[in-house]
């Protein structure tokens, strides 16, 4: 029962409040939209070629606890970066929740397999070093595509690198990190076949659509899930135009 | 006694029912609930209604619950006041159309599924949130909060549906904003109506077989 499922974390985000901007004028912030189109296409060409039906297969032959599994240990390997992005934010309870969080999954769970914190209650944070920008009031700066990863951001890029650094997998060797990454990358695809289907059900624009989600969950993410402005408010302007912040 | 113990049930009955229509002018939560009602309803009798009777069982409740007129200024944005009257009319209705035919798509089978109110936030005299939740039969929730205002008429009705943070005004306004922009208002229709025909064209060719969205 897919019902906009369309990214799945998320609550509220002001529509009217934050995307008041990104509605208005410079609603597209996108000047790079002639290569993130072509790169944009190649990537959904190669997503359909390939990555998709992939993804597909993995979700048929591996149950569905393997794939949360699959899921868990990349999450916690990867949760240094969350933690190191609590901290750059100021967050300092956060951070020494999210250490122990960390250290719980890597020992009795099995080196991230089990989400035991998850099992006891404990609250699992999404923070990244975008996220961290943006709550030092970076704006997006551009909107991207990039190759095989989609949509990002000069906002957001950089977490690119330091969530790489933070990653204890980077150190090992690549006959090992190679084929997790492969593992890693074919995971999330089939987290997402669901999302996916129903932006291609749904979407008269995949492109423009697959960018305002993305903005959306972004803004939504640096707020923590309280964005500002909730309030709304029409102004008739004399055109017409019916504007709502 | 006993005539009268069903005097004061009758009464009771009569309160209740006036209460109800009384809030439908000042609860910005009874337009939500009654087309969560009228979801639940088709849902259960996906089957037995095939996509046009799904369709045709929503469509009033739809149109009577969202504020199409000020939904289709917000989601043309800058390109609303250059359209003529007549345009602005045929798209206001071709929208109307794709809600109902995205619900009457979407809403094809009942797996348990329940609606929650989550909160009803009445932020000023013509503006609300009203949150809800789906609650899919395996316990999963999808937030959906409704931004809903009043109309001159004194009546709540739904302007956006932002269900799990992401807004269907806004997705909407971006793509339409983009396609106006390079192929401009004949291409937004065609695709517009390519979509509701879609819509009809799956909703024939699962008719009968139950829920199929479930991968």
């Amino acid at each position: 029962m897919g019902i906009h499922k369309i990214l799945a974390a998320a609550l509220i985000l002001s529509t009217l409040g934050v995307s008041g901007c990104t509605m208005g004028s410079k609603e597209d912030n996108d000047p790079l939209i002639g290569v993130n189109r072509v790169v944009y296409d190649v990537n959904d060409t190669l997503d359909k070629a390939l990555i998709k039906p992939v993804a597909k297969v993995y979700s048929k032959v591996t149950p569905k606890g393997v794939r949360m599994g699959v899921t868990n240990f990349f999450d916690n390997v990867g949760y240094l970066n969350v933690i190191a992005n609590d901290l750059l934010q100021g967050k300092f309870r956060q951070a020494g929740h999210d250490t122990g969080r960390f250290l719980l999954n890597s020992t009795v769970g099995f080196g991230g397999l089990f989400d035991v914190a998850g099992y006891s209650g404990m609250v699992k944070n999404d923070e990244d070093f975008g996220q961290t920008l943006g709550k030092w009031g970076f704006g997006e700066g551009a909107y991207l595509v990039l190759p095989i990863r989609g949509p990002n951001s000069l906002r957001d890029a950089p977490d690119l690198a330091t969530s790489w650094l933070l990653n204890p997998l980077t150190y090992v060797s690549s006959g090992v990190t190679i084929p997790l990454a492969i593992l890693s990358g074919v995971n999330e695809r089939a987290n997402y076949l669901e999302a996916t289907r129903i932006r291609d059900e749904a979407a008269l624009d995949p492109y423009s659509f697959t960018r305002e989600a993305y903005r959306q969950n972004r803004e939504y993410k640096i707020y923590d899930g309280n964005p500002p402005n909730m309030d709304l408010e029409y102004i008739e302007e004399p055109e017409g135009v019916l504007k709502v912040y | 006694m006993r005539n009268m113990r069903s005097l004061i049930a009758a009464m009771a009955l009569l309160v209740m029912a006036t209460g109800v229509q009384g809030a439908d002018a000042g609860d910005p939560a009874a337009p939500v609930a009654r087309l969560h009602d009228a979801l639940l309803d088709i849902m259960k009798r996906a089957d037995e209604l095939g996509y046009r009777g799904r369709y045709a069982a929503i469509e009033p409740v739809v149109n009577e619950s969202f504020d199409f007129p000020a939904i289709g200024r917000i989601v043309m944005g800058r390109y609303w006041a250059g359209l003529t009257e007549q345009d602005k009319k045929e798209f206001l209705e071709t929208f109307a159309k794709l809600s109902v035919a995205t619900y009457a798509s979407r809403f094809d089978g009942y797996d348990g599924e329940a609606f929650r109110t989550a909160g009803n936030d009445k932020q000023n005299e013509n503006n609300a949130l009203v949150k809800t939740e789906l609650v899919k039969g395996n316990g999963e929730t999808v937030s959906l909060n409704y931004q809903l205002r009043t109309d001159t008429d004194g009546k709540w009705r739904i302007l956006n549906v932002v269900a799990d943070g992401v807004s269907d005004l806004s997705l909407k306004r971006a793509e339409y904003a983009s396609i106006m922009s390079t192929d401009g208002y004949a291409a937004l229709m065609t695709k517009l109506n390519a979509k509701i025909a879609q819509y009809e064209g799956d909703g024939a060719a699962t008719a009968g077989s139950g829920n199929t969205r479930q991968e």
